[in-house]
């Protein structure tokens, strides 16, 4: 095979992001235990049944947009939430953490593979992920859906609301899913019901996994590694900038594209609207920078950004000068070159695992239908 | 039935066919002797599913092309050493696809090096990884020798009955087809409103001489195990010759 030939690069980018994402198997694994968590803490005997205890997941996992981690055993992060239906005005954050760990340490099965953590409890299934249960008590004055989790230190309830967010991201790529959702049931020949949501992956998931493992290999050992851009404004501003392209390679360079466009804040230049009316990312006066929870308003992702000298901001537009460089150099039409540049943003293991489907020489796919049968002569 | 082709034509009817086959392998080479004579040889690597089982697998091969292509397949040798000699191959240690008479006809029109590997390589090739990882043939095979061509003819033919099929090839070695006579089949039908298309469609695959080796072969085993072969399918052929050579003498 000739080395000029071009990499089909919508084709790679897009099994790059399934090598990254979880199996199904250990999705499947994955709901199967918190499942049985939360039978555990809620039926009949348990202390807490009266708090009517209800887990469920949150994070990229409930966005479908997780990405393995680095390293040479990784263990995909599942984060759940546990919402115990406490009065968050007389009840603290760590009383409610110590109640769901009590009753977690009362299984045996739990006993020995839970770890606690700042805010969360922790349950591991060595090589394979581990689960971080995360107390929540509901937020009254919010909507059903809302919920008040401990903060980083745990000393006071903060609003969130990851069911809502879920809801939200989905609605941004909500065209998408639904006829990649449909291609697949006509191709498995099954009704659309019957595809579950996990196997269908469109281009803003993928491009917004490409985009976490980049953060995560470039910002590996750099000086500004405890700056790098945290999932959720990645994710955000990727689903804001997704304009619906329906293949990941054109959805990342568009939205990177897209986020590069606000570098001038850096220097309080002018941004050139991209996205009329919907400023996804601003900066005010005073150089504070403003990434808006898009279903909590009063939630700014980016509240830190301004710290250090602009630190987190300058690490967050490094970085999508990085990944532009690399997008710009893998349209090039060099294989060589296009795969050391998949090496460096996404990792030797992955990349090269990828690109070996493609270093074979294609094999002429046959179906045997009215085959001749094999004899002898003697 | 195409003539032969004069060598220089066979030369340039072979190569215009490897561009279509070496689209599909492109690790085969085609190469012509001095003497003439072409083969193609390399590396046959394929993907392929029956009955929801995919293999992908490659093996080095050999394919002589015979100086009567397109009237003849080419013959096939595997050169990786993998295929263990007792599977099915012939004496020259060429791979036997199948049973020539049933290959003969699925080539009979249109061969084209591209067809021949894909229907008859490929599945043997595929068949034998099949047994090298499941331990059995994915498609069957059929009994070996004489064996096995009678339970072709008894497939062809529809019948279990040796002795039917003896009383068909017969017709086909003596050159004898009559549509009005009765089918040795027994059917009461006549030959034309039974077992007569099948003989058509043989007899235009091979020459009488051809048959009448097989319904030798094939009376001699069955008379062999103390079967009583019917007058009506002794061939005329043999009464004559055997006439003739009782008068010689």
């Amino acid at each position: 095979m000739s080395t000029n030939d071009n990499i089909p690069m919508n084709e790679v980018l897009s099994q790059m992001a399934a090598e990254l994402d979880i199996s199904e198997t250990d999705f499947n694994k994955a709901v199967g235990h918190y499942e049985a968590i939360g039978d555990w803490l809620g039926r009949d005997g348990s202390s807490i049944a009266v708090l009517k205890p209800n887990i469920y997941s949150h994070g990229s996992f409930r966005l479908g947009t997780i990405v393995r981690p680095i390293g040479d055993d990784p263990e995909y992060d599942i984060d759940l939430v546990c919402r115990l239906e406490v009065n968050s005005q007389n009840t603290k954050p760590a009383q409610l953490k110590r109640l769901v760990g009590d009753r977690l340490r009362e299984n045996e099965r739990y006993r020995d593979i839970l770890v606690e953590k700042n805010r969360c409890w922790q349950i591991k299934y060595a090589g394979a992920f581990h689960l971080d249960i995360l107390p929540a008590t509901p937020d009254g004055q919010m909507g059903s859906d809302a919920i008040l989790i401990p903060d980083k230190r745990l000393s006071c309830w903060k609003c969130s609301n990851p069911k809502g967010y879920a809801v939200w991201f989905m609605n941004r790529m909500r065209p998408q899913f639904e006829s990649q959702r449909k291609a697949l049931a006509a191709a498995r020949g099954v009704h659309i019901d019957q595809v579950p949501e996990f196997s269908v992956k469109t281009p803003l998931q993928k491009a917004i996994q490409l985009l976490k493992r980049h953060r995560d290999i470039r910002f590996g050992g750099h000086q500004w590694e405890e700056a790098k851009p945290i999932s959720m404004i990645i994710t955000t501003l990727a689903a804001l900038a997704y304009l619906g392209e329906p293949d990941v390679h054109s959805a990342l360079t568009n939205i990177v594209d897209a986020l590069a466009a606000y570098t001038p804040l850096l220097a309080h230049g002018q941004v050139r609207e991209r996205f009329a009316g919907e400023r996804i990312l601003t900066r005010d006066a005073g150089g504070r920078w403003y990434i808006p929870n898009p279903i909590n308003p009063a939630e700014n992702f980016a509240d830190k950004w301004h710290e250090a000298d602009n630190l987190g901001a300058r690490a967050f537009f490094q970085w999508i000068q990085w990944i532009k460089a690399d997008l710009t150099a893998l349209g090039m039409p060099n294989r060589t070159e296009n795969e050391k540049v998949l090496q460096k943003a996404f990792g030797a293991s992955v990349a090269n695992k990828v690109m070996e489907s493609y270093n074979q020489p294609a094999v002429p796919q046959f179906r045997i239908s009215h085959p001749s049968k094999p004899w002898s002569p003697r | 039935m195409v003539a032969t082709l004069i060598q220089e034509e066979l030369v340039q009817l072979v190569i215009g066919q490897f561009a279509g086959l070496h689209a599909q392998f492109p690790e085969l080479r085609l190469k012509v002797a001095e003497d003439g004579s072409v083969q193609i040889v390399g590396r046959l690597a394929f993907s392929a599913e029956h009955g929801g089982i995919e293999i992908k697998d490659a093996y080095d091969v050999l394919l002589r092309v015979p100086s009567d292509y397109p009237r003849r397949i080419p013959s096939v040798f595997e050169t990786g050493g993998r295929i263990s000699e007792d599977h099915h191959k012939y004496d020259d240690g060429s791979l036997c696809l199948g049973v020539p008479l049933d290959l003969r006809r699925r080539f009979a029109a249109n061969l084209t090096l591209l067809r021949f590997v894909e229907e008859a390589v490929v599945p043997y090739l595929y068949a034998y990884s099949y047994v090298e990882q499941r331990g059995e043939m994915p498609f069957g095979e059929w009994s070996h020798g004489l064996r096995g061509i009678l339970d072709f003819y008894r497939s062809e033919f529809s019948t279990e009955d040796d002795l039917i099929v003896l009383g068909l090839l017969r017709i086909l070695a003596d050159d004898d087809y009559r549509g009005h006579q009765p089918c040795p089949c027994g059917s009461g039908h006549r030959l034309r409103n039974c077992h007569g298309h099948k003989l058509r469609e043989l007899q235009a695959l091979q020459s009488p001489d051809g048959f009448l080796l097989e319904y030798l072969d094939a009376g001699n085993m069955i008379a062999g195990s103390g079967i009583q072969i019917p007058p009506e399918s002794i061939s005329k052929r043999v009464t004559k010759y055997l006439k003739e050579k009782h008068h010689e003498i």
